[in-house]
């Protein structure tokens, strides 16, 4: 357990010492200012605002709400590409031969290297999703007045989208052997629904687009669809996908590190 | 023993359109290091060293034979007791020397001003103390390889398994790192190198093996290695066109290198005695005679020239 922790206390030292969260953190705070100076409150049906929301006829709570569930279905699209070029070399780079080399043959077990690995990308792909979190939480705080804090359902979705990217980018990369493949095919998953709706028209494959869909979980969602919905109280969209996210996390784990134990360096 | 292995043997399998294909990287080596002694491993490229390297970390797997390590399969445990540098060893790139040593560190089970001090010694010794708050990536290869040395050597191992320690190293720090290793080695430690740098290993090895395609082709100290493939030149006054066929029947190995000059392999002082004296009885007046000094270079060309035929 100490090793694990030793290795995920490394990937966040290692990550945050890359320019790209530096760039994040500086698009994340941009975005926060535009929410903080193009977000007007008005008392009719006014059209003139880019992001007016009108009050009229509810409350300030429900107001706030409403914005916060905007702001994370407007930008969470945008945060997952931006998770997407910060964590790109944490997780998958496990695989950089002469990197795991350097770890296993420390006292090290390849399980233990796997989920250190694991979890610190995760832990930094949640951190992420929080500071953003934080951010729309004080902006709207300070701009309204409204201490909302439904929006910190976000990063619990992320992170369970963000867990099923990992895990699929493992059993990828341990079967073509490329990191950086594994991790573009897991963020392909992002196409999946679009995918299947196509699909869904040849009677011939419909029935594998409705199996695929129904293995693998709808990662795109996780990010803005479902938190969105989380804020304004609605869950049941999303309850199944989170069950499908769960097996699909601990199945492909657990194949990675069978494959992993069995593999040559 | 502190490393024994027995008919060890491994294939890597690779899968293409043309289908399965088996490639045998190691094949039935034998191998004893004694504690306490430098064990040179050479080869050429694609000879199975690496492999071997990796086998006896548990970063492969083998196909059959056996693999004892103080006395014990290799696993997880053992590997406090093993310091190890990787052929290219690849650091984390946005890491700091110093971090990089800690991060080893800590894994291999150092703690605070232990772990402090372990750092300062290694790095010290290895003169790369100065450059630890410096990003690794503005490191030069050299720099790379003393901080991969540090790091395998941070935790005290008992044995240090090196794949081509001085690789990309300037000639001053080659000379360096040989004494280092050399002053482990006085400190009761076993080193195995894989080198490609002959003289290197020859300059530090007790004893050497040498692999030709995943084959044992010798194994044995190094001075009875360069010992047993002694050569001599003999000039004559007398000049030659041809050697006598009853010199030639009766020593094989003896050439005309010009005509004045014979060159023969000679076992042992025994026969250097037989062949001058034969060549005495035949009226050759001998001006001359040069022992050709054989290095471990000479006893590798040949052996991976035989190993060809």
């Amino acid at each position: 357990m100490n090793q694990i922790a030793i290795l995920i206390n490394y990937t966040l030292k290692e990550a945050l010492k890359r320019k790209i969260v530096y760039a994040y953190l500086v698009l994340v705070s941009l975005s926060l200012l535009i929410i903080y100076f193009t977000t007007t409150l008005t008392t009719g049906n006014s059209q003139n605002g880019v992001a007016e929301i009108s009050l009229h006829g509810t409350s300030m709570q429900a107001f706030a709400t409403m914005l916060t569930a905007k702001v994370v279905a407007g930008f969470g699209g945008f945060f997952s590409l931006m998770v997407f070029f910060s964590t790109l070399t944490v997780f998958p780079l496990l695989f950089n031969k002469g990197e795991a080399e350097l770890f296993l043959t420390r006292p090290l077990s390849r399980t233990s290297f796997i989920l250190g690995r694991f979890m610190g990308g995760v832990i930094l792909g949640m951190l992420t999703a929080l500071v953003f979190s934080v951010g729309v939480f004080t902006i709207v705080g300070v701009r309204f007045s409204i201490w909302d804090a439904s929006i910190f359902m976000f990063p619990v979705y992320a992170t369970v989208g963000m867990c099923a990217i990992f895990a699929g980018a493992g059993v990828i990369s341990m079967l073509t052997n490329s990191p950086v493949a594994g991790l573009i095919l897991s963020y392909s998953m992002f196409l999946l629904p679009p995918a299947k709706e196509m699909l869904s028209v040849f009677p011939a494959v419909k029935p594998f687009a409705q199996a695929v869909a129904a293995l693998v979980p709808n990662t795109g969602l996780f990010f803005s669809g479902f938190p969105a919905d989380a804020i304004r109280g609605v869950y049941d969209s999303s309850m199944q996908q989170l069950l499908i996210a769960g097996l699909f996390i601990i199945i492909n784990i657990a194949v990675t590190i069978l494959i992993f134990e069995k593999k040559d360096i | 023993m502190l490393i024994q292995v027995e008919q060890l043997t491994k294939d890597y399998t690779s899968y293409s359109l043309k289908g399965r294909q088996a490639f045998r990287a190691l094949d039935n080596v034998s191998l004893n290091i004694q504690a306490g002694s430098i064990f040179g491993l050479l080869g050429q490229n694609g000879a199975g060293k690496t492999t071997l390297i990796k086998l006896l970390m548990g970063l492969a797997y083998k196909k059959s034979g056996n693999i004892l390590i103080f006395g014990k399969e290799p696993d997880t445990d053992i590997r406090k007791r093993i310091g190890y540098l990787p052929e290219n060893p690849s650091f984390p790139a946005h890491l700091n020397g110093g971090d990089i040593l800690q991060l080893y560190g800590k894994l291999s089970g150092l703690t605070g001003s232990v772990l402090e001090k372990k750092i300062q010694d290694t790095t010290a010794m290895l003169a790369i103390n100065d450059a630890l708050n410096k990003v690794v990536t503005a490191y030069s290869k050299g720099m790379k390889q003393r901080l991969g040395l540090a790091q395998a050597m941070l935790h005290d191992p008992e044995l240090l398994i090196l794949d081509e320690p001085t690789d990309g190293v300037d000639p001053l720090g080659r000379k360096s790192i040989r004494e280092v290793l050399t002053f482990l080695k006085e400190a009761g430690k076993t080193i195995f190198i894989n080198s490609h740098i002959l003289s290197e290993v020859e300059m530090i090895s007790d004893r050497v093996a040498i692999l030709g395609k995943g084959k044992l082709l010798q194994e044995g100290s190094v001075a009875a290695m360069v010992r047993s493939d002694i050569e001599y030149s003999i000039l004559l006054e007398n000049s030659l066109e041809r050697l006598d066929d009853a010199l030639s029947a009766e020593f094989p190995e003896l050439k005309l290198a010009n005509p004045i000059t014979l060159e023969c392999q000679i076992k042992d002082s025994g026969e250097l005695n037989r062949l001058l004296s034969r060549l005495i009885a035949l009226n050759y007046t001998i001006l001359e005679v040069h022992r050709k000094k054989v290095n471990l270079e000479d006893v590798y060309v040949k052996l991976m020239q035989e190993s060809i035929k």
